[in-house]
Order: structure tokens, then sequence, then C-alpha cells
């Protein structure tokens, strides 16, 4: 299972990260900043993954963000390389040509597309399309909330004035 | 707001900012704004993230959650995940008609439950694995894999539920129903016999067989390959149902086959699929056709350039060599190559498995090539590159010449990296092999020319000079292949002289420098003038251990010159077989081994007593038995090194006795164990330095050293070590069993009628000093077959200057009673002045028939 996920930037800044084993805060920022440590300072040709206090930690670049993801010593290292990538291209599908500061102005959106990926530290859908559809039906659904809500307020300040 | 904290330039502007809209935050909080509430817990959330503290949003994610709105809840569920954890007890709404919020809420219990949430809802999201929407099914799914891990005793109930999950059709919903199922297997026995089932393992090989099969699918496909996830699942579970039963291996031999054959691996997803299939067929039953498969992928998975692949393959080299060595054993020149990658981690698993390979037949070019390479490899894994070439060529060496030679490489190369047990292992070899002497110590005298460094090589070969520098002088020895060299008597002197100078030499290589040039100046006399004066030179010096040696042998070369040869005779050859047999049980706690660091003081009393005692026994030719001590320190003690006491010879095998002093068995040969401490240095010269440096030696545990002047004095008196029957009668002499400068203990003993076994002490404490000691507490331990029992003091106030004493009664049971002589560690505790003073040794000159 996927122990969490974390993306950080080139600085060492974290964009985002979703723990699906418990750990106390005090733990996490530890965690971030060990990984952090090792894995920024690593070569761009050195393979993908490190030994990390007897976990495996999966990380891979894109522009200027690591995305890491933390598994068993059992697991399939590869296959966690093409999780990491199934997220960034749903990312880039949802914002068109994602990049840093997508995720910076838009995190909640980010967390929810990562929720329909993986739960509890396990995939849960592997075609893109599905997921698009769903954050799609979600988004539509706030929409209509908030012209719901906007619409009430008006008539009720209306009324009241 | 985050356009306004990304534009702060300094951390402390940044921290304004974040304070004013927590400020802002809060007080909306507090006016309980319905409105804003979710673009207020979103601001929470960016702060969270950023590191700063947010305890006061967690109501307003859980008010969020419990209100009606969509989007409220969406981002009440995402707050909730994310800024509480586990240990957070919240309602949730399973029940909801809107799919969607059900889908938060099975996804929030899915990443945040506790177990006691888990036995409440299980249910409920039994009840969501069959619902309508797919959504919900795999979403459930996950939680129930959740729920299980918390709870694994309801995981008989999802076993039914998850069986009709792997007849979806529906991707997402099958690749979670798979993962589920296996995770019930994992924990279930039970769910593990029912999967197994022909109908259910068909079922599930159909599946992967269509998948394997199917056409172009575009929702699907990655890389060309459809569905790479569901790949790896489907062939995770066969592991899981395979590992141990040989029908289900048997159904899945053709369509592991089949994976492993067509799947394309020039993309990582393929690779990822062929990972699995191999591993999967590492773990199920033996199946020849298939294992030789596997490992011939992992072979083009060796040879590729790609550092993912190669570290993958590696890792499972691993593995498969407990399945199949031969087959791993092809590939060896390759993985040797892998150990000189310049990834770490590559070369990490590449040593390992080179480890793992070497066996008798090929321990020789492997060995070479390691060697070769630890000359240029980086320093953090030179320390792991030594230590496996040592123990690769300690458990597989063909003959000892090699051995010697290549340990001697390894040490020049990297001697600071090896360990105290291997070099003392090499130490054992050597002195055994006594046909290699001559040319062992030549070759160390070569290396020690080049590699001075180098502190273990340094320490090897000063002591092989010390031992056979007249072999190394006169040419002794010399074999075939060996080169010509002329070392005169004074070369030998100076290779150890430089040693003890050197900079980098540490106390333990000094140490053993000085043991050297003892046992020199005895088998060069025409360097004796020169040997002394090197010696004299660290009469001085502010370590207590080097400033010992340093009198002690001084007095042995300029008075004692008659004794001086039959000193420092060649040390007898080191038991080999018990040596490893200690070393392999010894106990790590029990005697402590100070690494050349740390001197342990009343030990290094004990200690340059007992090397020229070594050669002492070896003169008398007793054979006493020798109680052996525990672990391999005997070792270190014969060679000098400091450490606590311990035995000589390796003897048949005794009880270990902790903390038994050599000098206790050199007694019970039967020297005399009066032991008069009052004058304990008479035999040493009277010159003003070795008075204070006795001194120095009562204080801090006489018996031994008392111990020691006696020998010396034997030495002078060349008195035999004929037993004195004088102690076996009923009336016992008292000891002084501890002194120091400032206290007197002394025991007195009789026997109750009757029993021989039990022994009655008077023990008296006198205090010397001018200064009253308070709160004057006696403490012993003794060993196991001793048993002790001590009656209350007469006071515990001790007057000064002698003009009071304080007694106490012990009482001792020997259940040894004429085997073993007593022994017995003391700790004395008193207040000087209000400061508290603690004083601790060891008696060991106790009358031999107690």
């Amino acid at each position: 299972m996927i122990h969490f996920v974390l993306l950080i930037s080139r600085q060492g800044k974290v964009r985002l990260t979703k723990w699906y084993s418990p750990y106390t805060q005090k733990e996490r920022s530890k965690v971030i900043r060990e990984l952090s440590g090792v894995i920024l300072t690593r070569g761009p040709k050195l393979c993908n993954f490190v030994e990390w206090r007897g976990y495996k930690v999966v990380y891979k670049r894109y522009a200027s963000l690591y995305f890491c993801m933390c598994i068993d010593q059992e697991d399939n290292e590869l296959e966690i390389l093409e999780i990491i990538h199934h997220y960034v291209e749903i990312l880039d599908r949802y914002f068109g040509s994602v990049c840093e500061l997508d995720l910076i102005f838009n995190f909640h959106k980010a967390y929810y597309i990562l929720d329909e990926i993986l739960i509890a530290g396990e995939l849960q859908e592997s075609s893109k399309k599905t997921v698009a559809r769903l954050i799609a039906a979600q988004d539509s659904l706030v929409e209509t909330a908030k012209e719901q809500a906007s619409s009430i307020s008006n008539i009720i300040a209306q009324a009241t004035k | 707001m985050i356009r306004s904290i990304r534009a702060c330039k300094t951390a402390a502007e940044e921290r304004a900012v974040v304070r004013k809209e927590c400020a802002a935050i809060r007080a909306a909080i507090n006016e309980n704004d319905q409105d804003y509430r979710h673009r207020n817990l979103a601001k929470l959330m960016f702060i969270h993230m950023l590191g700063y503290p947010t305890h006061f949003g967690q109501m307003e994610c859980l008010k969020s959650i419990a209100s009606a709105g969509f989007p409220e809840k969406r981002i009440g569920y995402l707050g909730l995940m994310l800024l509480l954890d586990e240990r957070q007890e919240v309602l949730i709404d399973l029940n909801h008609t809107n799919q969607y919020i059900v889908g938060l809420a099975l996804c929030a219990l899915g990443n945040i439950c506790s177990a006691e949430m888990a036995r409440d809802l299980a249910p409920e999201v039994e009840r969501l694995l069959q619902f309508r929407d797919p959504n919900i099914r795999k979403k459930a799914a996950l939680c129930s894999i959740r729920i299980i891990k918390k709870v694994p005793d309801l995981a008989e109930n999802f076993i039914n539920p998850a069986a009709a999950l792997l007849k979806e059709k529906h991707h997402g919903v099958l690749i979670t129903g798979i993962q589920l199922v296996t995770d019930i297997c994992k924990v279930s026995t039970e769910a593990l016999e029912f999967f197994r089932k022909p109908k259910c393992l068909d079922g599930l090989v159909k599946t992967l067989r269509d998948v394997v099969n199917s056409p172009y699918a575009p929702e699907y496909d990655i890389a060309g390959i459809t569905d790479p996830f569901l790949h790896i699942r489907l062939l995770k579970l066969l592991h899981v149902l395979g590992q141990g039963d040989a029908d289900a291996s048997d159904c899945m031999n053709d369509i592991l086959a089949q994976v492993a054959t067509k799947t394309e691996s020039n993309k990582n997803a393929g690779n990822a699929i062929l990972y699995e299939c191999v591993e999967t067929i590492m773990s199920i039953e033996d199946n020849g056709g298939l294992r030789v498969l596997a490992i011939n992928i992992l072979g083009r998975f060796l040879s590729n350039r790609d550092n993912n692949i190669r570290y993958v393959a590696l890792n499972m080299l691993m593995k498969a060599i407990t399945v199949d060595a031969q087959a791993v054993q092809r590939h060896r020149a390759t993985i040797l190559e892998c150990v000189k990658d310049l990834d770490a981690s590559i070369r990490k698993r590449a040593l390992e498995l080179v480890y793992l390979l070497v066996n008798e037949s090929n321990v020789k070019p492997l060995t070479k090539e390691l060697i070769d390479y630890l000359e240029i490899s980086d320093q953090e894994f030179k320390g792991d590159l030594t230590a496996k070439i040592c123990s690769m060529v300690e458990k597989f060496s063909p003959d000892k010449i090699w051995y010697i030679d290549q340990m001697l490489k390894v040490l020049s190369e990297a001697g600071n990296f090896v360990k105290d047990e291997v070099w003392h292992a090499l130490i054992v070899v050597i002195s055994n092999a006594s046909d290699l002497h001559g040319y062992t110590v030549r070759a160390l005298y070569r290396a020690v020319q080049t590699s001075i460094e180098q502190e273990s090589l340094v320490r090897v070969a000063i002591w092989c000079i010390g031992e056979y520098g007249d072999m190394l002088v006169n040419n002794v020895g010399v074999l075939n292949i060996e080169d010509p060299i002329t070392v005169t008597e004074s070369d030998a002197v100076d290779v150890v002289e430089i040693a003890i100078k050197h900079h980098s030499s540490d106390i333990t290589t000094k140490a053993m420098a000085m043991v050297a040039l003892l046992k020199l100046s005895s088998r060069f006399p025409s360097c004796s003038e020169r040997i002394r004066d090197i010696i004299v030179q660290n009469k001085g010096s502010l370590v207590l251990e080097l400033q010992q040696r340093s009198i002690e042998f001084n007095s042995i070369v300029e008075k004692h010159q008659n004794i001086r040869s039959t000193l420092v005779e060649r040390m007898p050859v080191l038991d080999e077989a018990t040596f490893s047999g200690r070393r392999a049980g010894s106990l790590p706690a029990t005697v402590s081994t100070s690494s050349g660091t740390s001197l342990n003081l009343p030990n290094g009393v004990a200690k340059p007593a007992a090397a020229p005692l070594v050669d002492l026994l070896d003169l008398s030719s007793d054979d006493a038995p020798v109680p052996s001590s525990s672990g391999n320190d005997f070792l270190q003690d014969l060679l000098g090194v400091d450490v606590s006491p311990a035995s000589v010879q390796p003897g048949t095998s005794q009880a270990p006795k902790a903390g038994t002093d050599v000098l206790l068995d050199l007694l019970s040969i039967g020297s005399p164990p009066v032991q008069n401490n009052s004058t304990p240095s008479d035999i040493l010269s009277s010159s003003q330095d070795n008075k204070s440096s006795v001194a120095i030696l009562d204080g801090l545990s006489p018996a031994p050293s008392g111990g020691a002047a006696s020998m010396i004095d034997l030495l002078d008196g060349f008195v035999p070590n004929s037993p004195k029957p004088e102690d076996n009668g009923p009336a016992y002499p008292s000891i002084v069993a501890f002194e120091s400068s400032s206290l007197i203990l002394t025991f007195n003993f009789s026997k109750p009628p009757g029993n021989p076994q039990t022994t009655l002490i008077q023990a008296t404490f006198t205090n010397l000093s001018p200064n009253v000691y308070t709160d004057f507490v006696f403490q012993a331990a003794v060993p196991k077959f001793l048993q002790l029992h001590l009656d209350p003091a007469s006071g515990n106030t001790l007057p000064a200057s002698g003009n009071g004493s304080i007694t106490q009664t012990l009482r001792v049971t020997n259940s040894q009673h004429g085997k073993k002589p007593l022994v017995m560690r003391t700790r004395i505790a008193y207040k000087l002045n209000n400061r508290d003073v603690l004083e601790e040794g060891q008696i060991n000159n106790f009358p031999r028939d107690l």
C-alpha cells in the first residue's frame, strides 16, 4: 500500500501531502524534512527508487515538482511510477497543460482528483476518462449549488429591502 | 489570499500575512458566517500546508460536514482528511441519497477511519458494496480494505461480496475488487481456501487472458497495453493464491507463460507487468520451465540501460537465488559490473547479491575483482565493501596463504574500516600457520612501508614483527614466490618506532608497539639500548596505560635481563577452533572491550601483569585448569591490548566466570595466597616515578596489583610455583580485601562447625583519611556458585584517621567448595564533605580453600 504522497518543489516547498497511514503532526513534518533532503539531492541519472526507513520511496520529477510516493517493500515500484504518471496525466487533462502554479492556486482540486485515483493507499480507477467524468460531475454540482445560493439570497435580499 | 502570500518576499512578511488571515478567519468563525465557510476552510487548508497551526479550524470542518450543501460537504471532508488524522471520531453520513456525498464519506472513511469507527460502520460499507453505482462500489471496496486492515476479524463478512466483485466488467470496480480479495486472503486463511477453489481461480485466469488478448481500448490504454494496472493487480492476486499451493499454481502456468512472453518491454508499463510476472513465478510452486523464463527476463533487465530496471532486477535476483542459484551464477559478470555503477542504490544491491553468490569455486576471482574495486570506491561505500570482502575471505578461503595475502591487501587499502574481530582472526590464523610465519612477517614489513596510515595494518604488523622479528631479519622460511629482502635489526625497530611516534596512532597501537619493543629487545640484544631509549620516552606519557607499560618494561630491560628472554618467548599457538567457537558465542555485554580509546583503569592494572604472566605459565608448564573467559577477549589479552581480565590459554570448556581474573588462576596453582599489600612494590625500583605510578595502581584495585607485585616478587627470587599447603588448615589468615589511599577493608575468616561450605567473614572498614565518612554503605556481588548474606553493619559513620572502624559480618556459601575459590566484587559508597564517593573493586585474594 502507498503510505503517503508528497509533492515537493525543487526549492523544497511542499505543494501537496496526503497521508494514508497514521502519522502525528510532528512525525509528518519530520518525514517531509528528511525526504526532501534525500530526494532533492539526488542526481538526475540515478534510479527513481530510494530505500528509506525500511520502506521504498518512488519519486519522479516533472518540471519543477517532485512527486513522491512511499510504498512497502513488497510493492511493485515500476507500477507506482505508472500511477504517478497516471495522476499527472489526469491533472494535465483537467487543467489543460498543468504547471506548478495551477497546483498552487487550485490545490483543493488537486486533492479531489487524487481522491478519485487513490483511496486508503490503493489504486481506485485506472481509466482517465472515468476520473475526468466524475470530477466534472462533482464540479457541476458545486456550480449549481452556488447558483442556487446566490439566487435565493438575491430573492431574500430583495424581499427584505 | 494565495497570491498575497506568494508575493511575500521574506518569511517574516509571510508570517504577518498569515496571521492577519487567521485573525480574519477566526472572526468569521465566531460570527458563524455560513456563506464563506467553505472559502475560509480552503484558506485554512492552504495555511496548514504551509506549516502553520490551524487547530481552531477543526470545529469548522465538522460543522461544514454537517451542513447540507454539497460544496460545504466537499470542502468539509477535504479539511477533515487534511487537518485531522485518525484519532478524531466523526459522524459520517453514509446513507445520504446523493451518491457523490456517499462517495465523499467513503473516501474519508477509507483514509482516516479508526478501529472503532471501522467496527461500527462495517455493515454499512458492506451494503454499499452492492450499490448500483460503480463509483460507489469501488470506493466501498477500498474502504473495506481499510476496515479489514484495522479489524481483521471482520474479513469473513466481506468474502462473499468480494467474490461478486470479481465478476465485474467495469475496470475500476474490478481493480478495487481484486485488491480487496488480495487483502482478505492475506488476512484470513479461510478466505484463501475459498478463493483457491478452481471455480474462482479459473475465473481469474480467464479475466487475465481477456485483458492480455484484448484489442486496443483507448480508455484504458497506456503505452500500447490495455490497462496495465489491471494486469498487475491480477498477477498479484495470483501470486497470493498460488503461493504454497501446487494445484493453484498449475492452473496459472499457461497464462503466466503467455504474459511473460508476449508483453512488450520497451516501455515502463510493460516492464512493470513483466516484473510482477517474474515475482509471481518466483513465489508459486516449482515449475522448471517457467523459472528459466523468469530468470532470462531478469537477465535482460540487468543489461537494460535504464537504472530503474536494473535496480528492480537486482532486487528480484536476490530472491531468485534461494530458488535457483545456478541460473543466477550465469549472470555473475553483469552483477559484478553493477557493483561499480555510478548509482549508489544499485551498487549496494549488487554488492549484497555478489556476497550471496560467493562459493568455494568462484571466491578467488570475485575477491580479486572486489579488492581492485576497493581501491577506487568512494568513502561511504568502502565500509560496506570491506566488511563484505572480509567475511567472504574468511568463510571461503581455500588455503591459508591466500587468506593472508587477501587480508593484507584489504588492510593496506582500507585498514581503517576493518573491524577489530577481523584482524584478531587474522592474527589467530597467522599464529597457526607456522610455516608461513616468515613469509607473513616479511609481507607485512613491506606493506607497512607503504601504508602506514592504515591503523589495523600497523597493529597486525607490529604484533608480527614483535613475535617473529628474528625470522624477518634472518630470512627464515623464505618461500619460492617471495622476492628477497634484507631487513636489519634496526630496520625492524625502525618500523615499530615509527608506529609509536606516528601522529595518527592511537593508544592501542602504541601499547601494542611497546610490547613488541620489549619482545624485540630480547630477540635483538644489539638494539636493546636503543629500544630502551624509545620505551623510556613514554615514561611521562599522559596516558596511564603507556606510562605504566613504559616503566615496567624499562625495569624489565634494565634489571631483569636474566628472565627477559623467557618472559617474551614465542607466544603459544592460539587455538583456532576454540577461538572461532568462542567468537561465535561471545556475548557482547559481558566483558567490557575498550577498543583503544577509553582506558578501563582498574583493568589496566591487571593487564600488563597478564602479558608476562602468560609466558610464565609457559615456563612453568603447569597444567592448571584455566577458566575460560567469555568472548574472544583472551586473544586481546594475549596481544597485550587492554581489556578486562581474561583467561590465558584456551582450555577445556568451562563455564565462563564473568570477571574471573587471570591471577585467580595463577593463585589457584598454589602460589601463596597471602597477599601482603602493605609493601607492594619492593621489587620495582625505588625511583619516585615508580612509587607514584604504583600508588595509583594501588588506589584502583589493590588486589590484582598486590598479586602482580607478589608475582614479580617471584620473578626476582625465582621461587618456583609449588603449591603451598599452609592454607589448607582450618585457620584462615585474614586478608586485606580492598585498599585505597583513604580506606582499608580487611576480612577475617572463620568457618562454622559442621558446614565446610559456609564461611563467616568479619569485614572491618578503616578510614585512613583525615575526613569523616558518612552514610557508609558496603555492597558486594558474587558469582552464581556462591551465596552471599550480608548482616547489617555496626554503623554507617566512619571516623577519620583510623580512630574507629565499622564492622559487618558476611556469610558466604560456596557450592563449588574445594573446586573454585571465592571471588567477590565490592562497591563502597560514602559521603565525604557531603559529596558522594563510590569505590569499586574486586577481591580475588581469598584463601584458596574457603
